[in-house]
């Protein structure tokens, strides 16, 4: 049913996603207070039923070859936002820097502050799935995300965890930080995944 | 398009504009249930054309009340906030979505303190007014421009075991006695350090962040809940 005297603000727009709107500003939202942590203290680890696969810090990153993605970014809460450029590590060259066989097909992301967000290995692996550093050539902000987060721009925003330091592979897929309360499982935004039962 | 089970057509009962940014509208919603205090819901405005704009609200009335009502901050390029605030009229029809979310909500196992900036306050209307049902303490932090934006002043004037707690950082009447410094350890020291808490807040993430700094140094045991609107 049409809204009475509502003309919209913008014409239908392709690249924008069901039920999201173009946003221009690039908006901050985190459950958590955001933690100040310096490079020289980021590492990631790659664990598996409680061991260590492997381990690196900002000394190794920074000298794997670097991938630049540039892709739009859409928001659960509703905002998209166009041709947002990233600069960082494709997680299949980390793997393979560290040797790392995946031994499932589910992985369970986790942040710095406790965050978590469960991710599927293939959406992991894929090419534009990246550690990031950079965010429109500049230094990642701490509210971003920084010094270093994760950026599956295929999917809903919440799978991108900030402050990223922990790649645990799990046997089964289960739900992390916002899928257990009720925030959709796997998020794809062109089929508008946003909750679960959707 | 939306899916129509998840949004329900909703009938605008009241209107009142309150200040130059705020005002607040009273919704008849179909097929609504109820919510818990702290959800939010989906407002979807569709035009002519089929394009449809959709936001979050919180839900500021308690449960179980005949109509639904949202406190709507007009805001610079808004889309569906500036049209409810500027256009929208008693009577006209808008979707809204069922309740959503399952963290901000009221936990009920300690002493709540819901800390808020402007229309932040949203959801602890709700809250609050669900708590005073059963009387059961709370305490409100409200940080607004103006006096206006305290708009739960009056409600909680009255109270007997909640404490209300109002600061104005602008534009301060000749009357008021209230606070008027940003959100600073010392607005805290009235808490009690042997209770427990559970910290909500809401408002702009500069300000959800302040607020995090600030009652992360107080010598309180408290868990926390927030809620952010971008900025």
């Amino acid at each position: 049913m049409v809204t009475r005297g509502f003309f919209g603000k913008k014409d239908k727009n392709d690249r924008v996603p069901p039920g999201q709107y173009l946003e221009n500003r690039f908006p901050v939202l985190s459950a958590e207070p955001t933690p100040k942590i310096a490079l020289s203290d980021w590492k990631l680890s790659i664990i598996y039923k409680n061991e260590e696969l492997g381990q690196i810090n900002w000394d190794t990153l920074k000298n794997l070859p670097s991938t630049e993605i540039t892709r739009d970014i859409h928001c659960v809460t509703r905002w998209t936002k166009f041709d947002m450029k990233w600069e960082g590590v494709k997680i299949s060259t980390l793997f393979n820097e560290l040797g790392i066989k995946a031994p499932t097909n589910w992985t369970m992301i986790g942040s710095f502050t406790g965050y978590t967000t469960n991710l599927p290995l293939e959406d992991l692996l894929i090419d534009n799935t990246i550690i990031s550093y950079l965010y429109e050539d500049e230094k990642i902000t701490p509210e971003h995300g920084g010094p270093i987060r994760l950026i599956v721009p295929h999917l809903y925003f919440w799978k991108s965890a900030k402050w990223v330091d922990k790649i645990t592979f799990i046997d089964d897929d289960k739900p992390g930080f916002w899928e257990n309360y009720g925030y959709h499982m796997y998020g794809d935004p062109w089929k508008e995944q946003r909750y679960s039962g959707q | 398009m939306i899916e129509s089970q998840h949004f329900n057509y909703s009938v605008i009962k009241n209107k009142k504009i309150i200040n130059e940014n705020l005002c607040w509208i009273d919704l008849d919603i179909e097929n609504w249930k109820s919510h818990i205090p702290g959800q939010y819901s989906e407002i979807c405005l569709t035009a002519e054309n089929g394009y449809q704009a959709i936001r979050p609200y919180s839900i500021a009335s308690v449960p179980n009340n005949n109509l639904v009502s949202f406190l709507i901050e007009k805001i610079s390029n808004g889309e569906v906030s500036n049209f409810l605030y500027d256009s929208a009229r008693v009577g006209d029809i808008v979707q809204v979505s069922n309740p959503i979310g399952q963290r901000f909500i009221l936990q009920n196992n300690k002493t709540p303190i819901f800390i808020a900036s402007g229309s932040g306050i949203s959801p602890f209307i709700s809250m609050s007014e669900h708590l005073n049902k059963t009387n059961d303490k709370y305490y409100i932090y409200h940080w607004s421009k103006n006096f206006s934006g305290l708009v739960n002043y009056k409600n909680n004037e009255e109270k007997i075991n909640s404490y209300y707690f109002p600061y104005i950082t602008r534009e301060k009447p000749k009357f008021w006695m209230g606070g008027n410094k940003r959100i600073n350890p010392q607005c805290f020291d009235n808490l009690c350090t042997q209770e427990d808490y559970e910290i909500y807040i809401c408002g702009s993430d500069s300000f959800v962040e302040k607020a995090l700094e600030v009652t992360s140094k107080l010598n309180i045991n408290f868990d926390f809940y927030t809620e952010r609107f971008g900025s």
